[in-house]
């Protein structure tokens, strides 16, 4: 009972710990603003403004009547070339209802007079024929495809329209910023965890007291964790916040297709970006444990944070598909996982005889590593030894 | 009560720090007397446990110094002591008080009674990065004897306190001797000349004199001297 009692006393003493170092606040001020700019800069600064007659049309089904109604409300503006052959090169546009679809059947028809003239069945099959592609060239097994093929007929439902300006849909796209802006705030904050009771010199008093071995590193451990929880936690707030002051909060029902493209991972935007916080969430934490590793191994702050610096450089990286395995290990680095890429990435993890998209089986392997990285670092701690100053 | 060291060894890449030393440590002040890179804060570190030896065993009543049961009744001050800046006494004292698994209440009642004890009572609310050099070595010593140890390891526990508070120190050492074990390294022979019951003097690794007070003649200073130049 004491020793539980201990062990809350002090956690509270780590945490402060942590909060005593001034860049502790200024890193997570600085980053935070960087993700409140990224997000409202286009808008306060940029002008951009936001279109409320789409509201109109949100949660009808994208149909030959709704893209009837869109060509009606549209003009397209033609040029002749030299050839006599006239040719779209862009719209007029009467009435702003319809403005964010056309710009998105733009975007998947690569013109404009594709995008004016497209039917129902023209989208879909377009639909069909990226994830077709994408599907190919990502070198899925022969199991991976049957699955998807099986979602695919199970779920042919067509797409809901939701605000193209959406708040969910913009923080599902733009949470990748949060995520790496996350990385730099707790490896700032937690790279002195273990490290600092070695330059401190704390280190002795700490390893010949009874609670200095075991009971003090669970402490060390959820003080980490909270704070870095609640970084990422703040980092969130600023990155869906933003966007839900500046959109509102209406058309979670919209499909996620709208913002990530076309995907076979069919599903509501409110709920891809439920995935993606809990999923941040967990990143967070394991992005304290990684610091907390290394704090403990190195007992470098600095090589702390160069390491989780090399780790964030990492995410410029993109691999090809074809390096099989490696692509597949890289795409769980939690700096670019949450993108709007995951979405279109079809491969499986088999997980106790259960298949899981990446997205679900993200969680489980982060908590895994976390797990994994949290018993090395206990071998290590138990392992220290005061040497030589 | 008795703490046993049988044999213990420990070298570094390029020296022996402390070569086959066996004793065996009672009740009382014990005085460990030795030059600057004789081995005595290695000695020390191996008997709070936070340095393994190479070979060899410490004891306490048969209790391994690895076990949680030795370092419950142990209390330390290292001689490079590590505080943190940004706490104040009275924090850095209750954050020990944790550490070595005092209740809340116990806690707050010893903090207070050694803040008056090592006459930082004053500044107890204050930042220990405002302390002067002699006010952390204070806290220091509070923080070993949290805990009321049984054996208590001071390493060169005088340096930075004034001539005052080196007497007040001493009479707070003495009293602890009467019920504990207290090995006290200095390389100032006069810290120990009128407080401990047996003295160890330490050179290159190795233990080269042991006995009570008693036995070694009134001029220590002298005769230190001469055990070192031999």
């Amino acid at each position: 009972m004491n020793s539980m009692k201990n062990i809350g006393t002090m956690y509270r003493y780590e945490v402060r710990k942590i909060l005593c170092r001034k860049i502790t606040f200024i890193v997570l001020a600085l980053v935070t603003l960087i993700m409140i700019a990224i997000n409202a800069g286009e808008y306060i600064i940029g002008g951009k403004s936001v279109n409320n007659e789409e509201i109109e049309i949100v949660g009808r089904t994208v149909d030959d009547s709704l893209l009837s109604e869109m060509r009606e409300a549209i003009d397209p503006k033609n040029a002749t070339l030299e050839d006599g052959e006239s040719v779209s090169i862009g719209i007029g546009v009467r009435d702003r209802t319809y403005e964010p679809l056309i710009n998105y059947l733009f975007m998947l028809g690569g013109n404009y007079d594709k995008a004016y003239n497209m039917s129902e069945e023209g989208l879909y099959k377009t639909f069909d024929e990226m994830i077709d592609t994408k599907i190919e060239e990502q070198y899925l097994t022969e199991k991976e495809k049957a699955y998807w093929e099986k979602r695919r007929e199970d779920n042919p439902d067509k797409l809901t329209y939701g605000k193209i300006q959406n708040g969910y849909g913009d923080s599902v796209t733009i949470i990748y910023v949060a995520s790496l802006l996350a990385l730099i705030a707790i490896a700032a904050t937690l790279s002195g965890v273990f490290s600092d009771e070695t330059g401190l010199k704390t280190d002795a008093l700490i390893f010949s007291s009874v609670n200095g071995k075991k009971r003090l590193m669970i402490a060390k451990f959820f003080a980490g964790i909270t704070v870095g929880v609640f970084e990422t936690a703040v980092l969130l707030l600023a990155c869906v916040g933003t966007e839900f002051a500046i959109l509102g909060m209406s058309g979670s029902e919209a499909s996620v297709q709208f913002f990530v493209g076309p995907t076979a991972m069919d599903m509501k935007v409110g709920k891809a970006l439920i995935w993606y916080v809990c999923i941040m969430l967990i990143i967070g934490i394991l992005y304290s444990v990684i610091a907390m590793c290394l704090s403990q191994v190195t007992h470098n702050s600095l090589a702390v944070v160069a390491v989780l610096m090399f780790m964030w450089l990492m995410s410029m990286v993109n691999l090809p598909d074809s390096l099989g395995v490696i692509k597949r290990i890289w795409g769980f680095l939690p700096v670019t996982f949450l993108g709007s890429w995951t979405f279109t990435d079809y491969h499986l993890v088999w997980f106790f005889g259960r298949h899981l998209t990446i997205i679900e089986a993200a969680p489980v392997i982060y908590i895994m590593i976390a797990a994994i990285l949290t018993v090395i670092t206990k071998i290590s701690y138990n392992r220290y030894q005061v040497k030589g100053r | 009560m008795e703490l046993v060291l049988d044999r213990v060894s420990k070298q570094y890449s390029n020296k022996i720090a402390a070569d086959r030393i066996s004793e065996s440590l009672k009740p009382g002040v014990i005085g460990l007397l030795g030059a600057n890179g004789a081995g005595k804060t290695t000695l020390m570190r191996m008997i709070c446990g936070v340095l393994k030896p190479n070979s060899g065993t410490i004891t306490f009543d048969g209790i391994d110094v690895s076990d949680e049961m030795y370092r419950d009744v142990l209390g330390y001050l290292p001689q490079d002591f590590g505080y943190y800046p940004n706490f104040t006494g009275k924090d850095f004292l209750m954050y020990m008080a944790a550490l070595k698994g005092l209740s809340r209440s116990e806690a707050k009642r010893k903090t207070e009674e050694l803040l008056v004890k090592v006459n930082l009572e004053n500044d107890a609310n204050k930042k220990i990065k405002t302390y002067s050099g002699g006010m952390k070595q204070r806290l220091g010593i509070a923080q070993a004897v949290l805990n009321d140890p049984k054996i208590l390891i001071l390493d060169e526990p005088t340096a930075g306190l004034d001539p005052k508070e080196r007497v007040r120190f001493r009479n707070m050492i003495a009293e602890f001797g009467k019920d504990s074990i207290v090995l006290l390294s200095t390389h100032i022979v006069s810290d120990v000349e009128h407080i401990a019951d047996r003295i160890l003097m330490m050179k290159d690794g190795r233990i080269i004199w042991d006995g009570s007070r008693d036995e070694a003649p009134d001029d220590l200073e002298q005769f230190y001297m001469s055990k070192f130049a031999e």
